[in-house]
């Protein structure tokens, strides 16, 4: 089945609610198989699947940082 | 207005000049072609003259803060300073982000005795394109004011290429230093990721955010580089590592130094004709100053371009995703449908960037063990006309976004002109923390080249005493 991309970023961006108009959905449309196709290329890459994330979360924060 | 700030220093040292003349020649050029170029958003003529008076009583009284005590610089404006409220170049900016404490980037420069004359136009949100429908300066490119600067550090390069500073910081996350450092022919000096601290500035992508210098000279951004660096306890992005001395002793050849290039003409269909030849001229030089050329190719290029271009506007998105739904048409439309893709990627899309990204670090790290630093364009292209702006050629064109996924340290030097008589630059980049092998590289270019020296016809004509 082929994807309906135009629907698919209209629904994206309502369940969020940005107002984006027609004219802006249909060119995000048009960019987003590119989008897809550049993000499964780097599932593609040697060695990832077992690659670490290149962030870290850090379990401490000192008194200074707590600070609103 | 001195050629560069190791010049003034020197006169300043010398009894030639003071901090005065340097700042009122500064705020006189910055009269005279502001309004042409765009450069400043907002000056602050009193407080540099005021901060002018000081430095020159203090040197007067044998105190002396280093090569930036008392030397005009701008910061680009979504870098907080206290002087005035940080706008980002946006209607949307909450100013209770922007008037928080100053970047400690900014207090640095000032212990090291630099005079903030003002702060300098940018993009949108530094999101990196002009936005020309919003009430901002628009910058403009001193070589010819017809044409845009790149961007988004646009501003610092364009009053340094216009004289009315010496150097000045920006910003960079996909560039944002060095492409408009190459189109307004200016040096400009992404630091590793992690050696500035980024808080007070505000973010684009926190995982890809620069904060570093631009200057003439290489040995100039590294004088500025050297005032703010530094580990911030209070930043989760920044790394406690000692900065070798940047700026003295620098060797005289590139004797024993191998040097990898690349002139990536294979990732972009819109280069100019002529960047083959500008480049490898570039070469050429690297090579008559003693270095060993080998040629590379860059692992997982095209990877890791996808991986700055759509993981930082992940990372935008979730700063902007409010505003975005609440205010959508305050927002320029270049950068609300740039943030706005950060809601079309799933969060293990993202996290997958951030793998990708691991892979090639070690992949690049390999590299380096087999060469000093590598050379490449900066930007395939010189800066489009205004009117005649080409989006897609110009991201295709930018070979600085892989360098803002890896971290390493990367400069961009003048490297020669177009055949439109518009700038075009160099990028040397090193292994992370090898910030000096870059300064290296790029002074023993500056050495042997004059691109750095050129000044736009407008900035020449100035009378002298505006010089």
């Amino acid at each position: 089945m082929t994807p309906d991309f135009r629907a698919l970023v209209a629904q994206q961006l309502a369940v969020v609610g940005i107002p984006a108009s027609e004219e802006e959905i249909v060119a995000l449309a048009a960019d987003y198989p590119g989008m897809l196709e550049s993000i499964a290329a780097l599932y593609r890459i040697d060695g990832v699947k077992y690659e670490e994330a290149a962030i870290t979360f850090r379990p401490v924060v000192t008194l200074e940082e707590a600070q609103p | 207005m001195y050629p560069t700030i190791t010049a003034a220093a020197a006169a300043l040292r010398r009894g030639d000049t003071t901090s005065v003349e340097l700042v009122t020649a500064s705020l006189l050029a910055t009269t005279a072609l502001n309004p042409t170029l765009g450069a400043f958003v907002s000056r602050f003529d009193e407080t540099a003259l005021a901060a002018a008076r000081a430095a020159d009583q203090e040197r007067e009284s044998g105190i002396d803060r280093g090569p930036l005590h008392g030397i005009p610089l701008a910061v680009k404006d979504i870098i907080r300073t206290d002087e005035a409220e940080t706008r980002a170049q946006s209607d949307v900016l909450s100013s209770d982000w922007s008037n928080a404490a100053e970047a400690p980037a900014v207090t640095r420069l000032r212990a090291a005795g630099a005079i903030i004359t003002g702060k300098t136009s940018t993009m949108e949100f530094a999101l990196g394109f002009p936005e020309p429908e919003k009430a901002f300066p628009l910058p403009r490119n001193p070589w010819n004011p017809e044409h845009w600067t790149g961007g988004s550090s646009s501003g610092t390069a364009v009053a340094i290429a216009g004289g009315m500073v010496l150097g000045g910081i920006g910003t960079d996350t996909g560039g944002s230093i060095r492409w408009p450092a190459a189109a307004c022919g200016v040096t400009g000096f992404k630091p590793t990721f992690g050696l500035v601290p980024n808080r007070g500035v505000l973010p684009l992508g926190f995982t890809f955010d620069h904060v570093g210098p631009l200057a003439r000279t290489a040995v100039d951004a590294a004088h500025v580089l050297e005032a703010i660096a530094g580990h911030d306890p209070l930043d989760v992005t920044s790394i406690d590592h000692d900065l070798p001395n940047l700026a003295t002793a620098l060797p005289d050849s590139l004797a024993g130094l191998t040097i990898g290039v690349t002139s990536l003409s294979n990732h972009t269909s819109f280069a100019l004709p002529e960047l083959e030849t500008v480049f490898e001229a570039a070469v050429a030089v690297l090579e008559s100053a003693g270095a060993r050329i080998v040629r590379v190719e860059l692992p997982l290029y095209e990877e890791m371009r996808t991986v700055t271009m759509l993981g930082s506007i992940v990372e935008a998105y979730a700063f902007h995703r409010d505003d975005l739904i609440a205010r959508w048409n305050d927002y320029g439309p270049t950068s609300r449908m740039g943030f706005v893709k950060g809601a079309l990627v799933s969060g293990g899309d993202y996290l997958q960037m951030q793998r990708a990204r691991r892979v090639a670090q070690r992949r690049v790290a390999s590299l380096f063990s087999e060469v000093d630093a590598i050379v490449t364009p900066t930007i395939a292209r010189a800066a489009d006309r205004y009117g005649a702006f080409d989006f897609a050629a110009t991201v295709d064109s930018m070979h600085t976004a892989y360098w803002d996924a890896l971290g390493n340290p990367a400069m961009s030097v003048p490297m020669g002109f177009s055949k439109n008589a518009l700038p075009l630059g160099m990028q040397i980049i090193a292994a992370p923390f090898a910030e000096r092998r870059v300064v290296e590289v790029g002074n023993a270019f500056q050495q042997r080249t004059s691109f750095h020296e050129l000044l736009p016809t407008l900035v020449s004509n100035l009378t002298e005493h505006v010089r």
